[in-house]
Order: C-alpha cells, then sequence, then structure tokens
C-alpha cells in the first residue's frame, strides 16, 4: 500500500485522483519528505502546462475583481445603531472596516488547516460543533498591522466562533477587547488578558442571532465599560 | 503581458517586479499588486479553466474566485513549496476541476477531448515570451510517449481522474497512474524546471 502511496504524487499533481485518494495521498504527504519533494517540482512542471492556454478574460472580471477588493464596503453594510460614544462619530469608518471582508467558506481545508483548526478541534467539542457545524460560514479579516481573525457563525447552533491569529503584540497598558455589535449599542464580550493575545486565541460565543457583528478594539489594559478606540476589525454576522 | 516566469541571474532594474514580491505586496493589501499580479497571470489562470471548463463563463467565474481566493489567503503562499505562479495556478486548476466534475453531469465530456485547436491567441496580446513558453512546452510534449502525452493532458486540460483516463484510452489504471507521474517527470526534466 505504502509503495503504491509513492507513485500518486504524478495524478495528484494532475487533480486527478478520486477524492478517498486525493484525501489518502495527502495524509501521506505529510509522513513522506520525498513525495513532498517530488510534488513540488511535478506540481511546477502541471503549471507550466498552461502556457499553451493562454487567453485574456474580459476587461469586465478585472473591474470586478478590483472593485470587490477595494469596495465591497457598499455590498455588505453592517446596519449598526451606535450607542452614544465615540463610535458615534466613527460610523463611516466603521461600515466600511465591516464590510471589506468577503466570505470564502469555499475556501475549505487548506485555510481552516492553517488556522490550527485540527488543534482547536481538540481543545473543547463546542467549538469544535461550531467548525464542523453543515451551515458553518467562515469569514477571514488580515489587519493592517499583521494578524488576521477568522470568524465561523453557524446559525443552526446559533454560536460563533473568533479565532485571532498572530495579533500586533499590546505593551502591558493595554489590553483587546471583544465587542458585540448589539441594536442598542455595543457590549463587551470578553477582555483578552495579555498572556493570552500572544499567538492564536479562540473564543466561542453564544447567542449570536441577535448581534449583528463583532468588533476588537484596543482597550486600556483591562478593558472598558464602553469602547474608547475605534475598532481594529469589524465582523459582519449575517 | 510579461513572462510570468520567475526570472533568474542578474537582477537589472528593467526587470519587472516578480510574482513572488507581487504576492508579499497582496498579502498585505496592496491594491496596486493584486492590480499588477492579476494583469500578469490572469490569461494562465482563464485560458487554463476556459479549457478545462470549456464555458467561457464559467470559466470567468472560476478565474473570479481563483482571485478572491489570492487576495485573501496571499499570505498562504509558501515559497518553500514553489513560485508563485506555481501556487496560483495550483489554485486555479483545482477550482477548475473542481468545477467540471460538478457540471459533468450536464455535459458530454467527450466533446472537451480535443485540445489540439491550440491556444487562444486571438485575444492575448502576445508577446516574444510567452510564445517561447508555449512552444517550449509544446515541444517537450511532443518528447513524451503517446500514452504519457495524452493521459497528462487528458487530466490536465479535461478534467478527467485517472480512473476516467484510462477507460477513456483503453489502459490499465496502474499504468496510467504510472505514465502521469513518469511523464511529468520527463516533462519537468525537459523543461528544466527548477523550484
Ligand atoms: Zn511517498
Amino acid at each position: 500500500m505504502t509503495a503504491d502511496l509513492h507513485t500518486l504524487g504524478g495524478a495528484y499533481a494532475l487533480d486527478a485522483l478520486t477524492p478517498d485518494e486525493h484525501e489518502q495521498f495527502k495524509q501521506h504527504l505529510a509522513t513522506c519528505a520525498s513525495c513532498r519533494a517530488e510534488l513540488v517540482e511535478l506540481q511546477a512542471t502541471a503549471a507550466r502546462l498552461s502556457d499553451v492556454t493562454w487567453s485574456a478574460p474580459p476587461a469586465s472580471l478585472k473591474r470586478r475583481l478590483m472593485d470587490a477588493v477595494s469596495r465591497s464596503s457598499q455590498e455588505r453594510p453592517v446596519n449598526v445603531r451606535l450607542a452614544r460614544g465615540p463610535w458615534q462619530r466613527r460610523a463611516p469608518m466603521l461600515l466600511a472596516a465591516a464590510a471589506v471582508l468577503v466570505v470564502i467558506a469555499s475556501l475549505g481545508t487548506s485555510l481552516v488547516e492553517r488556522h490550527r483548526i485540527s488543534d482547536l478541534e481538540t481543545q473543547q467539542s463546542a467549538l469544535a460543533e461550531v467548525l464542523t457545524a453543515d451551515d458553518k460560514t467562515m469569514l477571514v479579516r488580515r489587519l493592517d498591522d499583521g494578524g488576521s481573525v477568522t470568524m465561523f457563525v453557524s446559525a443552526s447552533l446559533d454560536q460563533a466562533v473568533m479565532a485571532m491569529d498572530e495579533l500586533p503584540p499590546l505593551d502591558d497598558k493595554h489590553s483587546y477587547q471583544i465587542w458585540r455589535i448589539q441594536r442598542g449599542g455595543p457590549v463587551s464580550e470578553v477582555v483578552i488578558s495579555r498572556d493570552q493575545s500572544t499567538g492564536a486565541v479562540t473564543r466561542l460565543v453564544d447567542d449570536v442571532g441577535d448581534t449583528e457583528a463583532l468588533a476588537i478594539t484596543v482597550e486600556p489594559a483591562g478593558g472598558s465599560p464602553q469602547p474608547t478606540t475605534e475598532p481594529i476589525v469589524t465582523i459582519a454576522i449575517t | 503581458m510579461l513572462d510570468p516566469v520567475p526570472l533568474r541571474g542578474l537582477g537589472g532594474g528593467g526587470e519587472p517586479e516578480r510574482l513572488e514580491s507581487l504576492l508579499n505586496r497582496v498579502a498585505r493589501g496592496d491594491e496596486e499588486a493584486f492590480s499588477k499580479l492579476y494583469d500578469r497571470i490572469s490569461a494562465a489562470v482563464f485560458g487554463m479553466a476556459r479549457r478545462v471548463v470549456r464555458d467561457p463563463a464559467r470559466a470567468e467565474e472560476v478565474a473570479q474566485e481563483v482571485f478572491l481566493q489570492v487576495w485573501q489567503g496571499a499570505n498562504r503562499f509558501d515559497a518553500e513549496r514553489g513560485s508563485a505562479k506555481t501556487w496560483i495556478l495550483t489554485l486555479a486548476h483545482r477550482r477548475a476541476v473542481d468545477a467540471v466534475r460538478h457540471d459533468q453531469a450536464s455535459t458530454d465530456r467527450e466533446q472537451r477531448l480535443d485540445w489540439s485547436g491550440g491556444p487562444d491567441y486571438d485575444s492575448v496580446q502576445e508577446e516574444v515570451g510567452t510564445r517561447l513558453e508555449h512552444e517550449q512546452v509544446r515541444r517537450c510534449l511532443q518528447n513524451l510517449t503517446d500514452l504519457q502525452r495524452e493521459a497528462i493532458t487528458l487530466a490536465y486540460f479535461g478534467g478527467y481522474t485517472y480512473v476516467e483516463v484510462s477507460s477513456l484510452l483503453e489502459a490499465n489504471t496502474a499504468t496510467v497512474k504510472t505514465r502521469m507521474r513518469d511523464g511529468l517527470i520527463r516533462l519537468r526534466d525537459c523543461l528544466g524546471v527548477i523550484r
């Protein structure tokens, strides 16, 4: 069986394996350095095949894409009625920030793997339930200063998981704080302690049905009753 | 459009920015880099997708998904595992193959067997570099045995699994699997592919 597996690299590089074998070979790759090394070259070779089918796409495709990456704010507005406070003045910014995210649930396993979901799954079954829910959607937001936030939402479970990966480190006078944005305004969900905020942090959020968005701000250490800065990220729950 | 293959040798000032470097900028949210990256690689992505899925509108969908995936996931590009072009085309091919397998019930896949029509150069702003790349791949494909070449092109451009390829070519599945691998290895050596 193993000897057989070593020969699958060619078909794998051509995406020509059956789904079962595709998975099998992926697992094999994790343990077989020679197949990994060979695959790098075979994939580079397969990619060269595209040199013979060059065809320029219609110009409208580029327009749509540039639109999607720069002005997606119009497509996914967050209807947040803000409470009195600093956010009121920031509303347009908040809307823009919220909407840049693009739903990429179809991105599938490679991204999930990269977000260390396998680690998460073993941590807590409640997390795993959301991550494996049939109706879960996945939203990824990269932060301007590094790090990323991935959110998984399951409407049927009425829960979301926020996975924060390598957020920029804060000094000891500041903490990250997660907020739920509801009709009445932002409500504190949790303050992330300093030792928690390095590496990957995950948070299970219950009762997301009434929540329009989740946001993260930088607050004075220990957190604030209401946000005092504009969010570094806002992710709409749809 | 410029040759999307990473340039080697002396880095003269007149050389276009490497795709890897553009991808790094894309990972930081640089829209201008995304635009340049698109200009350099979209014809490869779209042309391949069009060959695999046949329907130009569907190919456009595939290309759109691929580029959104590149925009979102550029920080996941790992230079250890190949060039930027390989990374993008690998994503794109998987996506195109998924699309065609998903649609296959409604299409007569036999129609997709023919790829001898050649590239759609009428719609490409052709440049010498591209032309050379193209000729080299064609020439190296001719160096393969018939079975190697057919197995590889049916899988890559037709989106067929090796099991389907076996039945189309009336060959043993184990043989086809092996020919895909040794054919790609021969192609690799002919093209002088280095990571
Ligand atoms: Zn192996």
